[in-house]
């Protein structure tokens, strides 16, 4: 057999005269023709374990014991030369940064001809050749040979690496996260090629991931691992049809999705224990809601629960004794929101200009948002969906007035938030405030976490004392489920959920009336996202708080807004109540997205990936399905429908 | 892209005028506003029997007479054309330096002694250049060994020692005590070859310590990112990722920094064309500085900055030679 087996893998780091694992007695295979995911959150070591089977640890890690077997070939006993030869030949890998992994200043013909080279003895015509057939098996043009990477988009580019690793025919190909910083469109195409390929080739397919539902619709076998450890190991089925080791229990409870609004999204305690955490049980023991005194005692074997199915959990060979039962998830209904609208937004639209020539004249107009209009009531919560770069931050930046608007009108309540100025404008200003993306540069690294909080009040509410600002600092950070000596800290003693705990703190101070949240959980670990995602709910139930709730994920959209908006190319294509929409998409696009989320089968295939439209009709004809003669010289305006709105010719 | 080019070419050119404009400006004030041609005359003349007539005599025949600005006695446009201004800052930029103080034509003697001073400081450059980043690359290849802190240990120490040691060492060692070089003079053509070997090696060396060091810490950066795991993971040799890929990348910042210094290789090396009585625009001005000639002076401050301008636009150019993400616009 030629597919690869993985036994005992233990990566070791030195560091201040200790040695520690964050890889540590991992076992797998990889058949031909097999898709087996990876699954876990971030550090729990997957990239490493790749790393290792490349034998491209970084610079201070090693591989301290194990063994791997490609074939016939032990792969950590090879001398580098003959490693050199199945790197990229036997076993290649295409990595999670798409932006970051080509080589920004050859193109991508040449990028591609090296491994030929190197691999398939090919130069010269032979390999232009080959080039161009690797290319279109990627579903990439042929004629990108000669383009450098920084002129193809990320899916592209994703694209292209995949090409590369094709180069050496690969019996095995690992994949780490490679669709993780893509759009969900792009990432449903990028997924059914690896598939596509991998039937093909009758390649194997080792699928790092730590998305359930990526896993869900791509893998053959899947391996869950925690803290250097595989916990749980089972053919797809049997997996999603009942997880047996509880980490990957709660794994699956913790996922947001339409069919649990309402509900209280279940948590994991705690985090991921710290690299050097010295373990003398179960290494879930802490954050298990069904331990018990043998756990902390003793490792639990890896047991074999049904035939291929094994968990590492002593629950797989003795029942829990009677004990104290688990608290039960609280649950409670979202308010339902009122009718009076808090945030009105009419015809909005920024125009960047585009500079051109000798005299930097103003050449063109960027439309990076393009007459916009909806509404907000109090308690309620819209999410903006739509692919990156479509304009959904500069909209919510426009609302703000953080960047001027070219057109159109904001009201909060009854204040048109345009035409205010100095202090008006920044008493305002306290009753909306915005979350951002990334919890790690959004809060000044050196300030106290109690000094943040205090600046924003001291600048939104200047009529609390001093004393009185202190004095809330310490509610805050309780109600955003942190400890009262938080404060005292700087960021960076913080963790990715921890910090978005602090800068929704941080907005909270002021009292806001409307938070705009600017994809809050998409940089964050499932396990987080459902703890922040349940604070939101609890703090809208408790403060009546409306939200402007941006994402790209629809399942964290469905679960967790009571209307949507679908935003394409600066315009908003759909809107109406979120679970109608999820469940009978109208517009085309919407529908794309919806099935291009991972979890559903990967959908259809789409011809085009996105890319310039025609400038008179539809902005989405060229990726549409269902286009029309009239969609090229006619633009669908935004039409109601009910409940709902739709721009589509096929909705008239 | 060739349009776009020129274009750029032409605005940059222009965005050139006013700091052209400015330092002319300032380079006036230094020498006619801040040290005043009385000052100058006094200087010459010495401070023992300074009369207001020898210092006036001495203006009049250095030329230095006329009012800065405005003369109210000449007529029509001359009132401001027959100006300090005009006659010693304006015509700098057309290269019309003047005369120096022995009466002899400084735009002359500037297109003669440049040749010297390129033959010293263009192989100093070129073989420097070459040098610096080879035992980068070498201290790079052994990274996180012995030989690689070695390496660093020794750019360290070459570096804290003065320029002016590896002058005067070098001429000892190898020009008096082993007869290898002359110790110092030039010689135009193909025959004064031996006389350029001890300053170019010197000004390599003294260069060494500090160019190594950056060009390391600018490979390392490079060799940790994404890209050059991707040439791994596709089985090229360590050899060919440093080469092609880590060298490849790194060398934008490397050459793009080199280029700015090229225009002024013409001005020689103050201290290594006096020590080595290299017949260069370094020693001329180092002699002009003790001279107190204040014309050959102005006129080396002016061509430094004009030729620094011009590196930096060749900077901007080279890059777009050299990076395919860098397009002029
Ligand atoms: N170069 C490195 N030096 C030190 N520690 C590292 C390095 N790379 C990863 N680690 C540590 O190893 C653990 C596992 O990392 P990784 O395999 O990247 O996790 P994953 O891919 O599952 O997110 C983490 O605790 C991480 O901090
Ligand atoms: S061994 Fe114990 S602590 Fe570990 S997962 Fe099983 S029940 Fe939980
Ligand atoms: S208007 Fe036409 S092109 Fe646009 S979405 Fe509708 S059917 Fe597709
Ligand atoms: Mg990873």
């Amino acid at each position: 057999m030629t597919g690869l087996v993985l036994r005992d893998l233990r990566v070791e780091i030195a560091t201040g005269g200790r040695r520690l694992a964050p890889v540590d007695g991992v076992s797998l295979s990889v058949a031909p023709g097999e898709c087996v995911a990876l699954l876990g959150e971030s550090g729990c070591g997957k990239s490493l374990t790749a790393l290792a089977l490349m034998r491209l640890l970084p610079e201070g890690l090693r591989i301290a014991d194990g063994e791997a077997r490609l074939g016939e070939t032990d792969l950590f006993a090879l001398p580098e030369r003959a490693m050199q030869q199945v790197r990229g030949g036997r076993l290649a890998m295409v990595f999670q940064e798409p932006m970051l992994s080509l080589n920004p200043v050859m193109t991508v013909g040449q990028q591609i001809g090296e491994a030929l080279a190197v691999h398939r003895a090919l130069a010269g015509a032979a390999a232009g050749a080959e080039i161009r057939r690797l290319l279109e098996a990627v579903g990439l043009s042929a004629d990108l040979s000669a383009s450098y990477p920084f002129q193809l988009s990320g899916g592209q580019r994703q694209r292209a690496l995949i090409a590369t690793m094709l180069a050496g025919e690969p019996r095995i190909l690992i994949a780490d996260e490679p669709t993780t910083a893509l759009d969900v469109t792009v990432q449903a195409q990028i997924l059914r090629l690896l598939k596509r390929l991998q039937a093909e080739r009758g390649m194997g397919l080792l699928l790092i991931t730590h998305d359930l539902d990526v896993a869900r619709d791509m893998a053959d076998r899947v391996a869950i691992m925690y803290a250097g450890q595989i916990v749980e190991w089972a053919p797809r089925e049997a997996l999603f049809a009942g997880p047996v080791h509880p980490y990957t229990q709660k794994l699956f409870s913790v996922l947001p999705s339409a069919q649990r609004r309402g509900e209280r999204l279940d948590h994991i305690p705690g985090t991921v224990p710290p690299l050097g955490t010295a373990f003398s049980g179960c290494r879930f023991a802490d954050r298990c809601d069904q331990s018990w005194a043998r756990c902390r005692k003793e490792a639990p074997g890896f047991h074999e629960r049904a035939p291929g199915h094994f968990a590492r959990c002593h629950l797989m060979v003795e029942p829990r004794p009677a004990g104290p039962a688990s608290a039960p998830a609280a649950s409670g209904q979202a308010v339902e929101a009122q009718a009076m609208p808090l945030l009105r937004v009419q015809d909005l639209a920024v125009h960047f200009p585009q500079r051109k020539g000798l005299l930097r004249r103003v050449a063109g107009w960027i439309k990076a948002v393009d007459g916009v209009s909806f509404e907000i009531a109090a308690g309620e919560t819209l999410a903006l969906v739509g692919e990156s770069g479509c304009g959904k931050t500069t909209l919510a930046r426009a609302i703000l007035r953080l960047i001027e608007p070219t057109a159109g009108s904001v009201r909060l309540g009854d204040a048109a938030i345009g035409e205010l100025q100095g202090e008006a404008l920044r008493r305002k200003r306290a009753e909306m405030q915005i979350v951002f993306q990334d919890p790690f540069s959004s809060l000044n690294p050196r300030m106290r976490v109690g000094e943040i909080l205090e600046e924003g009040m001291q600048a939104l509410r200047p009529e609390l004392a001093k004393a009185e600002r202190k004095a809330l600092v310490p509610v805050l950070l309780q109600q955003v489920g942190l400890d009262a000596a938080a404060a005292l800290r700087y960021p960076h003693a913080f963790s990715g959920g921890q910090r978005q705990r602090i800068a929704i703190a941080r907005a909270l101070a002021v009292e806001p009336r409307l938070l705009i949240c600017d994809e809050p959980t998409s940089a964050l670990d499932v396990s987080v996202q459902a703890q922040i995602l349940n604070l939101l709910q609890g703090l809208q139930r408790e403060r009546g708080l409306a939200y402007l709730f941006i994402s790209h994920n629809l399942a964290v959209v469905g679960y967790l807004a009571h209307r949507v908006a679908v935003m394409y190319r600066g315009r908003l294509v759909e809107t109406g109540p979120a679970a109608a929409v999820m469940a009978e998409p109208m517009h085309p696009y919407t529908r794309l997205l919806l099935e291009s989320a991972p979890g559903r089968g990967l959908g259809v295939a789409e011809a085009v990936e996105a890319g310039t439209g025609g400038e008179a009709g539809c902005p989405f004809a060229a990726r549409c399905r269902e286009v029309q003669p009239r969609c090229l010289v006619a633009m669908p305006a935004l039409r109601r429908l009910n409940d709902r709105q739709v721009a589509c010719h096929l909705r008239e | 892209m060739m349009p776009g080019m020129l274009a750029y070419i032409v605005r940059r050119v222009f965005y050139a005028i006013p700091i052209l404009i400015g330092v002319n400006l300032i380079t006036f004030a230094l020498f006619f506003v801040v040290n005043t041609p009385d000052d100058m005359a006094r200087i010459h003349l010495g401070a023992k029997h300074v009369t207001a007539e020898a210092i006036e005599r001495w203006k009049v025949e250095h030329g230095y007479d006329k009012p800065l600005f405005f003369n109210p006695e000449a007529a029509g446009l001359a009132k401001l054309g027959d100006t300090l201004f005009v006659d010693k800052s304006l015509k700098l930029f057309v290269f019309d330096f003047g005369q120096a103080d022995d009466g002899r034509d400084i735009g002359r003697e500037i297109t003669t002694r440049m040749w010297p001073s390129l033959a010293i400081a263009l192989p100093t450059f070129l073989v420097g250049l070459l040098a610096y980043i080879s035992f980068a690359l070498t201290m790079v290849f052994f990274r996180a060994t012995y030989l690689d802190f070695a390496g660093v240990v020794l750019c360290v120490v070459l570096m804290s020692i003065s320029g002016l040691f590896y002058i005067i060492g070098g001429q000892y060692l190898l020009g008096k005590l082993w007869h290898l070089v002359p110790v110092s003079g030039f010689e135009p053509g193909l025959a004064g070859l031996k006389f350029l070997l001890l300053p170019v090696l010197v000004g390599v060396i003294s260069g060494l310590g500090d160019s190594s060091r950056f060009y390391r810490t600018l490979f390392l950066e490079e060799i940790h990112k994404d890209y050059v795991r991707t040439a791994r993971a596709k089985g090229l040799s360590e050899r060919i990722v440093l080469f092609r890929h880590v060298l490849g990348n790194a060398m934008i910042p490397i050459l793009t920094g080199a280029v700015v210094v090229i225009p002024r290789l013409f001005l020689g090396s103050l201290i290594v064309e006096s020590f080595f009585g290299i017949p260069g625009l370094g020693s001329y001005t180092i002699d002009a500085i003790q001279a107190q000639d204040f014309a050959i002076v102005r006129a080396m401050v002016f061509l430094g900055s004009v030729l620094y301008i011009l590196g930096l636009l060749l900077t901007d150019l080279s890059y777009t030679l050299v990076d395919p993400r860098v397009r002029l616009e």
